[in-house]
This record gives structure tokens, C-alpha cells and sequence, in this order.
């Protein structure tokens, strides 16, 4: 993962602990550097967003806040990922991945992988029905469906020719 | 598929299409037929058809269908008029023809036919 213009908010520093006004920043995983408490524009705040948009825009933004958070824990100054941030990583991917917004874009795929199977096989179905037609008059023993009046009295003649020289030769 | 039952098939696609044209086909080339079989599948056809072109090939002419020399195609043709759903058209022309037909065979074989329907 590259590591992109580094904000110097990220490193700044509070001579307090973490304050009770979430609104300017938030620190949800304690992460601190040298004893104080970091507070990270990285970290997403809890207000509720009103977000109205489609697929595309969807997935950049929700790509967009992962990258925010992976990028929060791979600046070297912070030092290496314990396990407890980790995990505590993992949880949050695994909210937004399970939140409305993550299973409206599975959701999304699924559908248009089970349109477009549909669209394929409606799109086909239309050549095979032209065959299966044809099948089921052989089988069905109606294979002159279709022909035209000239046509069919030409196989009729030839037909009742071929049955009275037959007949004739085995003498009824 | 054997050739009798592709005749069959055939005829049978002839009596239903949708050309008008196929009755003159049917009454050309199946009714003149030499062959007893022909024959009876073609006046059969002509009857299931069930139009007035269509009856009257099998009813006032001499020789076909109901007027057919051979009794076994005669015979046939007739128990496929008494089957009929619609007997409509078919009465009218058997009226038809037992007043004003030129043949005194055919005129009398109508009269049988309705004989035979009244009592069906």
C-alpha cells in the first residue's frame, strides 16, 4: 500500500486526553504516539450521512474510507499494528462490508449477474425456439406445417404415385 | 417416417392450411386418386374442413366422397359428416343438393345422408 501525502493533522498532538467534542475529530481505537493521544481526521465521525447515490460513486466512496483507515496505520511513525488494532481494523471493514451500503453493492452485482444470465438466455431463446418448433412437429408428426399449397400437393402426387406402384407390385 | 403415414401427414396439412387453394389441390390430385386409401384420407379432410367449397367436393359430385363407387370410402365419408360439431353448412348443402343437383344418384345419396343425420 503506497503511502500518499501524509496530512500533518495526523500527527498532531494534544496535550490532554482525547476531548468529549467528536464533532472536530475522533479517535475510536486510543491510538496515541509517544504517550499522546492522536487525533486523526483519518477516523470517520459517528453523525449519520444522508447518502443518496448510485453504484459507482457508491463504490468510490466506500473505497475511499477504507483507504483512509488503511492509510492511518501504515505510517511508519505510528509504529507496527498490534494485534488488538488489527483486529479492531477488521472490525470496522467488516461494519462497513455488512452495512446497508456495503450489501447494496453485493446486492447490485448479484443482480446484474443473475439479469445478465437472463438477458443471455432470453436472447438465445428466441433461436431456439425456431428449432425446438421444428422438433416438435417431426415428433408430433405434423413436419408440413408451414409449406405452401403447391409444395405439399407436389409431395402428395409424388407420395400417392410411390404408394400405387407399390401397391401394384405386390399385386392388391 | 413411412410413406403412408407422411401421406397421411400431408393430407392432413393440406386439409388444414390456410389457403383456400388447397381444396382445389385435394380435390384434383386426392379425390381422383386411384387408390382406395387416398381417397378416403382426402374426403376425410375435406369433410373436417368443414367449408362450404370444401363439403360440396365430397357431396355433389358423382364418383366422390359420399358418391364414391367404393363402399368402403363412401361409407367412411359419411360417418365423418355424422360427426361433425357444426352440421350447419353441411345440411344446407345436402338440402341443395337433393333439390337441384343434375345427377339422380347424388340427389338420392343426399337424401340417405340426412336420413341417417335426423336419426344420428
Amino acid at each position: 500500500m503506497e503511502i500518499k501525502s501524509i496530512s500533518e493533522k495526523i500527527f498532531k498532538t494534544a496535550s490532554k486526553k482525547a476531548e468529549s467534542n467528536n464533532n472536530a475529530h475522533s479517535n475510536p481505537f486510543g491510538v496515541n504516539f509517544k504517550g499522546n493521544i492522536i487525533s486523526a481526521d483519518v477516523f470517520e465521525t459517528s453523525e449519520k450521512q444522508n447518502i443518496t447515490f448510485k453504484g459507482a460513486e457508491l463504490a468510490a466512496k466506500v473505497a475511499a474510507k477504507c483507504k483512509r483507515l488503511t492509510n492511518a496505520f501504515t505510517v511508519g511513525s505510528i509504529g507496527d499494528m498490534s494485534s488488538a488494532l488489527k483486529t479492531r481494523f477488521n472490525n470496522v471493514l467488516d461494519k462497513i462490508t455488512s452495512s446497508k451500503i456495503g450489501q447494496t453493492i453485493s446486492g447490485a452485482c448479484d443482480y446484474l449477474n443473475n439479469h445478465k444470465a437472463v438477458l443471455e438466455l432470453d436472447w438465445n431463446l428466441k433461436i431456439v425456439e425456431g428449432k425446438a418448433k421444428n422438433w416438435l412437429n417431426m415428433i408430433v408428426g405434423k413436419p408440413y406445417e408451414g409449406k405452401s399449397v403447391d409444395e405439399l400437393g407436389a409431395i402428395m402426387e409424388s407420395l400417392a404415385n410411390s404408394r400405387a406402384s407399390r401397391l401394384q407390385e405386390v399385386g392388391a | 417416417m413411412n410413406d403412408d403415414k407422411q401421406l397421411r401427414n400431408v393430407i392432413d396439412a393440406l386439409g388444414n392450411h390456410k389457403d383456400e387453394a388447397a381444396v382445389a389441390v385435394l380435390g384434383r390430385i386426392g379425390t381422383n386418386c386411384p387408390d382406395d386409401e387416398v381417397r378416403r384420407l382426402t374426403a376425410k379432410a375435406l369433410i373436417k374442413r368443414n367449408t362450404r367449397d370444401s363439403l360440396a367436393v365430397v357431396i355433389t359430385n358423382p364418383g366422390k366422397g359420399i358418391n364414391d363407387l367404393s363402399t368402403n370410402v363412401a361409407m367412411s365419408t359419411i360417418n365423418e359428416i355424422l360427426t361433425l360439431k357444426d352440421k350447419e353448412e353441411v345440411l344446407r348443402l345436402l338440402n341443395e343438393t337433393e333439390e337441384n343437383n343434375e345427377h339422380e344418384n347424388v340427389r338420392e345419396t343426399a337424401r340417405s345422408v340426412k336420413a341417417l343425420m335426423a336419426f344420428s
